[in-house]
């Protein structure tokens, strides 16, 4: 959505390129952080966990038994002993040493990525983390 | 702590947005308003006699004619403030903007990026 034509065509060209610079200087910005090593070593740890048939059996395990008792999680209908399960197959999920990597890495790039937005943010002058959805924060 | 060249493309992405027209009337429409104590306050008082609205109707309790009447004329005091409502219409046009910049953000960095710097209680 680029902001709609005034009256003056020479105002609204310049306006529309206005937008277009600053959304393609999102392209341009989203180029640099894909060529960041926290960036990389999320492909690489990435790349390792999917290599990894232990990684990928605790993770199934997890996600499944996870997935069987959506229902009961949602009502909070999980019994002590259905919680104690899915908190011991995370917990062996997570003891993955592949696994433990790709979550280090992720949660290093996903830092990185904050701290950008916390300086795009005061140059703007809105919350850019909370508006970058269509629909808020949550997305919609 | 970002890195000189991660902090400097940030800075160059933040400079570019604020550049727009629609972050560029945001602000404008936000310093005009902290600007303005009676439009401040006429908002504060709009908030408040909202949340006692719907306070009211949580608890079951029907709001009295008085209070609704106070109510909706605060509501059309708010419509014929021009800095409230310019707020208001830049503070959605850049909701509506913003979303389209981080996407562009996603393309080239091949995932999700507003899904990254969400707020954890989001």
């Amino acid at each position: 959505m680029l902001s709609t034509a005034t009256h003056d065509p020479a105002l609204a060209a310049a306006t529309q390129e206005a937008e277009i610079d600053a959304v393609t200087a999102g392209a341009t910005f989203g180029a640099v952080l894909r060529a960041t090593p926290e960036f990389a070593a999320v492909l690489e740890t990435g790349k390792a966990l999917d290599a990894d048939p232990v990684a990928r059996a605790a993770i199934h395990a997890h996600n499944e038994r996870r997935e069987d008792l959506r229902v009961e999680a949602a009502m909070n209908l999980m019994t002590q002993e259905q919680t104690d399960e899915i908190g011991r197959l995370l917990d062996e999920m997570y003891a993955v040493p592949t696994v433990i990597a790709y979550v280090d890495a992720t949660a290093a790039f996903g830092a990185l990525c904050k701290e950008t937005s916390t300086v795009i943010s005061g140059l703007i002058g809105i919350d850019f983390a909370a508006n970058s959805r269509s629909g808020g924060c949550c997305g919609g | 702590m970002l890195s000189t060249e991660i902090h400097e493309a940030a800075v160059e992405f933040g400079r570019s947005l604020r550049g727009a027209p629609s972050v560029s009337a945001y602000r404008a429409a936000q310093a005009a308003l902290d600007a303005d104590p009676q439009a401040q306050a006429l908002m504060d008082e709009l908030r408040y006699l909202q949340q006692t609205f719907i306070a009211a109707q949580q608890r079951g309790e029907t709001p009295v004619p008085e209070a609704m009447e106070t109510l909706r004329m605060c509501q059309a005091d708010v419509r014929r403030n021009e800095v409230i409502m310019t707020h208001l219409r830049t503070t959605n046009d850049v909701k509506a903007f913003l979303p389209l910049a981080a996407a562009e953000v996603s393309r080239a960095l091949g995932t999700d990026f507003a899904k990254l710097i969400a707020p954890t209680n989001c």
